[in-house]
């Protein structure tokens, strides 16, 4: 029943219908790509280091054991983040 | 430390040189490119990586690839037909709201189709037990058992 | 994950062998389902696995009718147990443990074995298997020697087991008639959880259905171990059970715990719990005594 409508003969397409996901059988056959099924060519993989203390000052941040060890390409602080 | 092994995998015979560590989450979705599968806590306790083996609903991730030889396996690329036609399974996960993200529906529609396959006439309470080991962020679970019963209800059959 | 050579013996002899050649850098695998976690999280880096999946006399269930001895081997897994129409028949207890470990894709894989050898205090595993008084057959270098399941466990992740040993299987004696038994994991969860407490209650009684002729009362994460309220059974043995007595024993039964406070639950609720569940674990007991006439 449609309150809205004042013309009780007309016939919506959408309105009221049931209108399933639009990406809900890609997702119902693992078609659907998440990030961690993203794979391209030279690909890095980043990870999250969290400070052990909630509302420390950051005194100094010492990445050189970090960056020295093998297959690591960049170990990034805020430093690092544009100023602007 | 590699191993040749041979497998069914989706009914197609497979014959593969695995390392003797991968699990079977990491040769589906890393070595043969099987994405459908997910990994999602890597320790047996979201069932995100839930594929059949012999009939079997296990976690993928904590499932030697190695002890998959001889083996006959069943992924959620298996499912839908050659044709494009939905199992009826995700069809009515499709149909029933079963679906929001998305990351635990093949873990879920694998878990409930190595169900089915055994006790087509599952209850309630057998469907909620046998999914038991798949967890869901998104739906509430609600329309998720809808999802399972009404394709029990139809018996396998798309309308 | 470290990188190991995976070994698949087909006989006992053969699994301990391949442990002589590599002793400490070698590891035994059943269902793998706690194993492969801890080489993944790091608390194992074996450079072998051995897997005991392929030897077959270590995967059987088996009941002889002749002389009432049922036989576990320990690759059987958790699901087995649990569809074996004739576990949930004559030895409900089992079924009522295995039923609720992990999830059903755990289950299919873990085996009754792997989870005693891993010797958490909350195995839900090792409580129905010594409310029916089973036996553990080992198996090691210097051959094979039995132990009852009570006295496996030596504290939390250390059984008996000497390096190179194998559990092979466990043996339950045959029960006598008028046998109820019943476990219940009690926890804040349906599913997918370690129990807050785990209560398994067996009870014989003589034909007037009345008189306890034995009486096993078995409690995990009560203590280290899991552990049996040796005087709340002797209150019950011989006695007439009725609710009352049920009550007495499930206090007895607390005060015997070695319950502490976690982070999943305190010292005095696992008390209260004790004392509820032996009780009504008692009635479900005697319930199926009766429906079994």
């Amino acid at each position: 029943m449609n309150n809205l409508n004042p013309d009780t003969n007309r016939e919506f397409s959408v309105v009221g219908k049931r209108i399933p996901k639009l990406d809900a059988a890609q997702k119902a056959m693992g078609r659907a790509e998440y990030i961690q099924d993203i794979k391209l060519p030279g690909m890095l993989f980043g990870k999250i280091l969290y400070s052990k203390y909630a509302h420390a000052d950051i005194v100094k941040i010492d990445t050189s054991k970090a960056r020295a060890l093998s297959g690591v390409h960049a170990v990034l602080t805020g430093e690092d983040v544009p100023k602007k | 430390m590699t191993t040749n092994i041979s497998f069914l995998l989706n009914g197609d015979k497979i014959s593969y040189e695995i390392k003797d560590h991968w699990t079977l989450l990491h040769l589906l979705r890393e070595e043969m490119g099987l994405i459908g599968t997910k990994e999602g806590c890597g320790n047996g306790e979201c069932g995100a990586c839930t594929v059949i083996v012999d009939k079997l609903a296990i976690n993928s991730c904590l499932y030697l690839a190695i002890d998959a030889d001889g083996a006959s396996i069943e992924t959620i690329e298996g499912l839908a037909s050659t044709n494009g036609t939905l199992h009826p399974l995700q069809q009515s996960f499709v149909d029933n709201g079963g679906i929001q993200c998305g990351f635990c529906s093949p873990g879920m529609i694998m878990s409930s189709k190595a169900l089915l396959d055994e006790n087509p006439e599952a209850s309630h309470d057998e469907i909620k037990h046998a999914l038991a080991g798949n967890i869901c962020r998104c739906t509430g679970y609600v329309q998720i058992l809808e999802s399972v019963e009404v394709a029990r209800d139809k018996g396998g059959q798309n309308e | 994950m470290k990188q190991f050579k995976y070994l698949s013996p087909t006989t006992v002899e053969e699994a301990i062998s391949y442990y002589g050649q590599h002793s400490e850098t070698a590891k035994f695998v059943a269902g793998g389902t706690d194993v492969i976690v801890k080489v993944k999280e790091g608390w194992m880096e074996p450079d072998y696995l051995i897997s005991l999946k392929k030897i077959e006399e270590m995967t059987e269930l088996h009941k002889n009718e002749a002389t009432g001895d049922l036989s576990i081997g320990a690759l059987v897994t958790h699901a087995t147990l649990e569809k074996s129409l004739m576990i949930q028949n004559e030895y409900p207890i089992i079924y009522d443990a295995v039923s609720n470990i992990g999830s059903l894709q755990v289950r299919n894989v873990g085996t009754i074995g792997g989870n005693l050898i891993n010797a958490v205090p909350s195995a839900d595993g090792a409580i129905p298997l010594i409310a029916l008084d089973g036996v553990a057959l080992l198996h090691g270098p210097s051959g094979e020697r039995s132990a009852q399941v009570k006295d496996l466990f030596i504290e939390p992740y250390k059984t008996i087991l000497k390096p190179g040993e194998i559990l092979k299987k466990i043996t339950i004696p045959p029960q006598s008639p008028n046998t109820g038994s019943a476990y219940i994991k009690f926890g804040r969860r349906a599913a997918m959880e370690l129990p807050l407490i785990g209560i398994g209650v067996l009870l014989t009684l003589e034909d007037d259905l009345k008189t306890c002729t034995k009486a096993r009362i078995c409690l995990g994460v009560a203590a280290p171990t899991p552990m049996r309220a040796f005087d709340a059974e002797k209150l019950l043995k011989g006695k007439k059970i009725t609710e009352e007595i049920l009550i007495e024993a499930g206090k007895i039964a607390a005060d015997e715990s070695k319950v502490r406070d976690s982070v999943r639950g305190k010292a005095w609720h696992r008390k209260e719990m004790i004392r509820v569940h032996v009780r009504r674990m008692g009635l479900k007991c005697i319930e199926i005594i009766k429906n079994n006439r």
